[in-house]
């Protein structure tokens, strides 16, 4: 599978790839069973790359960043397999002293909830400062100021003052900025943000996407967007990963994943986003959730919830109940984890691509 | 916060006053009045009336209450009938350094002992220190103190000879004349300047702070241990790992100051009990503290002792509160009294 995805993410030089995450696997040992949190995830981030990982919740993006950063406790976590190339090291090998200088220091992570993701006895400084104080060795007073800096930076007003408050002082969208400023102190080369967006306010979201986005632009840091929101990615990212059950199941480039979507999870996830030519409309929804992690199907993992799913009694075909399709590589890097990209069923994806009752709600 | 503490301060003059008040009554439902004890068994009928009528005893209780608070207010908190015949006051302040000292070894067994294994056993759920420290603990508060006095005053004083088995110095070797402020370790080590004399006060110490802080200890383990282990879940955490800090430093600065404020209102509540005397620890190191002050007036119907032992412990328990209050809003930013 490895080889399917390289080959689909072609004409990428080593040396342009500052992220390179290959054949990941993560379980956890519960008292029910193993979840296989994520399952086999293999992608690419180019330097100043802006990739996003899309799926329901549930789906492994966040076990997927955390392995990435070796912040999955084990146990109960394993991480059964894989690396994780950065920046010419496998991050899953590195030695731990090693490890902590990436971290936060090479790369660095915003978290969902900027309501608990700051500790509440500290002040704002002090939680910015000892980062830099870490990875830039800075003395306090200059540890102070590179606080000051970094709030200035992602703009928040009076940044002296606020340096000096606790994160209860501050708003959601505040402390959101706040994170972003401490992520982003120590340059780091990666960021990672972890659905940064869903616990704010509609209109803080904007601000805060915007805010990445340009924070990105302006200093050249990859930008690996965790959201479950296709609505974001559109204005965001440059790539999209979309996950279904701790695997791929689609790659793209923003532009064609949204306006193509080739598996038929992605226009699910893609008819479910509110827009405004749609208003008035019935939202559709995916229906059925997602399954259960202890009883996975056999087959393709979406097919109890695939409107396209069909069963066959030809010898020897596969069918969407029992055969996993790979990651089928459809040229110009994309890819689609479903049968109908296999050459056998050309005749089943014509009529998926025809712009049917499926395809309109995807307009 | 200053005016916080003025207010606090202000409202322990209604609580005493009605501690007083049920005091009063309290004592006044019990049968009998301390002319029987104080003129003994033989005396007759006529001599305890006028005995009671002399002491005021036959007043209506709120007539007595009231008298006992004008006088009190004047730091005039009556005489014991019993012993030396003392003021409450000198007898009280005699007493309190003995329990303050007590506590503060306890206390310190407690927090030193407690804090550490607590977060170990946190750190490391579910493993044989964790199931140890959790059955020490369940075994710490339901140990009978008297039982656990006595078990290590025979291990330790008579048997193995170790540690003194009771007193607060050794007689023979020592005296406190000077000072008398009754503080011992205060007086050896910084008045007289004896380390000989102030290492036989601590060890002194020694066995009475076990037996009382067993029970502290427990409390104090197992609130760290769930502070500790709830806040490792916390995502300040993560976001601190994710930072790159080193695992001591993620304990130090994120884990324990956070999993210590609920540990800190348990301290000052162990304290203030503590303080209110040790009846059991007391009795077996012969030890003169406020408990078996407080508990032999009440045998005797001491009632000026009973009276205002209690209302000076209640004082000294409400401070202790503030004390813990006021620390703990310096350790917890998001509390800021007005
Ligand atoms: N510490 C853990 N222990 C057990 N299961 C976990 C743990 N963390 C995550 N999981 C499971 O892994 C799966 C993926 O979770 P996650 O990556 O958080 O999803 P999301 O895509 O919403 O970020 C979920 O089924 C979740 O229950
Ligand atoms: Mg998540």
């Amino acid at each position: 599978m490895t080889s399917v995805l390289a080959s689909a993410q072609g004409g990428t030089r080593a040396d342009d790839v500052v992220l390179d995450v290959r054949d990941l696997r993560t379980y956890f040992h519960v008292m029910d069973g193993t979840v296989r949190a994520v399952d086999g995830v293999d992608f690419q981030i180019r330097r100043s790359g802006r990739l996003a990982l899309v799926g329901e919740s549930g789906c492994g993006k966040s076990v997927t960043a955390l392995t990435i950063m070796r912040l999955i406790d084990q146990p109960p976590g394993e991480i059964a397999s894989g690396e994780v190339w950065f920046d010419g090291r496998d991050l899953l090998t590195l030695p731990a002293d090693q490890m902590r200088a990436v971290r936060g220091g090479e790369i660095a992570m915003i978290f969902q909830e900027p309501m608990t993701s700051l500790n509440p006895v500290l002040t704002v400084g002090d939680q910015i400062g000892e980062a830099v104080k870490l990875h830039q060795h800075l003395r306090d007073r200059e540890a102070f100021e590179a606080a000051v800096q970094a709030l200035r930076d992602v703009g928040v007003p009076a940044p002296e003052r606020r340096v000096k408050q606790y994160p209860h002082e501050l708003s959601g969208g505040m402390r959101q900025r706040v994170m972003i400023a401490m992520a982003l102190s120590c340059r780091p080369k990666l960021l990672i943000a972890d659905e940064p967006t869903t616990a704010l306010d509609v209109t803080i979201q904007r601000q805060i996407l915007e805010l990445i986005k340009e924070i990105q632009e302006r200093t050249g840091t990859a930008l690996l967007l965790i959201t479950h929101d296709l609505g974001v990615v559109a204005e965001t990212v440059d790539e999209v990963v979309v996950m279904y059950a701790g695997r791929i199941v689609e790659t793209g480039t923003v532009e064609e994943v949204l306006l193509e979507p080739r598996h038929p999870y992605t226009r699910g996830l893609l008819s479910s986003i509110p827009s405004r030519g749609k208003r008035g409309q019935r939202l559709s929804v995916i229906k059925g959730v997602v399954p259960n992690p202890f009883r996975m199907p056999p087959g393709c993992k979406f097919e109890p919830r695939c409107p396209y799913a069909w069963e066959t009694s030809v010898q020897g075909e596969p069918t969407c109940a029992q055969n996993e399709p790979e990651l089928l590589s459809l040229g110009d890097g994309r890819a689609s984890r479903c049968w109908l990209h296999d050459p056998r069923f050309t005749g089943r994806l014509r009529d998926y691509e025809r712009p049917t009752a499926g395809a309109e709600e995807a307009r | 916060m200053l005016k916080f503490i003025v207010r606090r301060l202000i409202m322990l003059a209604p609580i005493l006053l009605g501690l007083s008040l049920v005091m009063a009554f309290f004592l006044h439902l019990l049968p009998g009045t301390p002319c029987a004890n104080i003129l003994g068994e033989r005396a007759t009928a006529a001599q305890l009336q006028k005995c009671e009528h002399n002491l005021g005893y036959d007043r209506p209780p709120i007539v007595q209450w009231a008298d006992y608070v004008v006088n009190a207010v004047q730091l005039d908190f009556g005489t014991s009938f019993s012993g030396a015949r003392l003021p409450v006051l000198d007898a009280f302040l005699q007493r309190f350094p003995a329990t303050i000292e007590l506590t503060l070894a306890a206390m310190l067994f407690a927090v030193g002992v407690g804090i550490p294994l607590g977060i170990a056993a946190a750190k490391r759920r579910q493993s044989l220190l964790d199931g140890a420290a959790t059955v020490v603990s369940l075994i710490g508060i339901s140990i009978p103190i008297f039982f656990l006095g006595l078990i290590l005053v025979y291990v330790f004083g008579v048997w193995l000879h170790w540690l003194p088995a009771g007193g607060r110095f050794d007689l023979r070797e020592f005296d406190f004349k000077g000072a008398g402020t009754n503080f011992l370790l205060w007086e050896s080590l910084v008045i007289d300047r004896d380390p000989a004399k102030f290492l036989d006060v601590v060890g002194h110490l020694i066995l009475p702070g076990i037996t009382l802080g067993t029970i502290p200890l427990a409390f104090v383990m197992r609130i760290t241990r769930s502070a500790v282990i709830e806040v490792l879940n916390e995502d300040y955490v993560r976001t601190a790992r994710a930072k790159g800090l080193s695992a001591r430093r993620i304990d130090s600065r994120h884990v324990l100051r956070n999993a210590l404020l609920p540990v800190v209102t348990v301290i000052g509540l162990q304290s203030g009990l503590l303080l209110g005397g040790a009846v059991l620890t007391e009795t077996v190191y012969s030890w003169g503290g406020v408990g078996t002050w407080l508990f032999t007036a009440a045998v005797d119907k001491d009632y000026a002792v009973i009276q205002s032992g209690t209302l000076l412990l209640a004082s000294v328990f409400v401070l202790v509160n503030l004390a813990v209050d006021v620390s703990y809003a310096f350790l917890n930013p998001r509390i800021r009294y007005a």
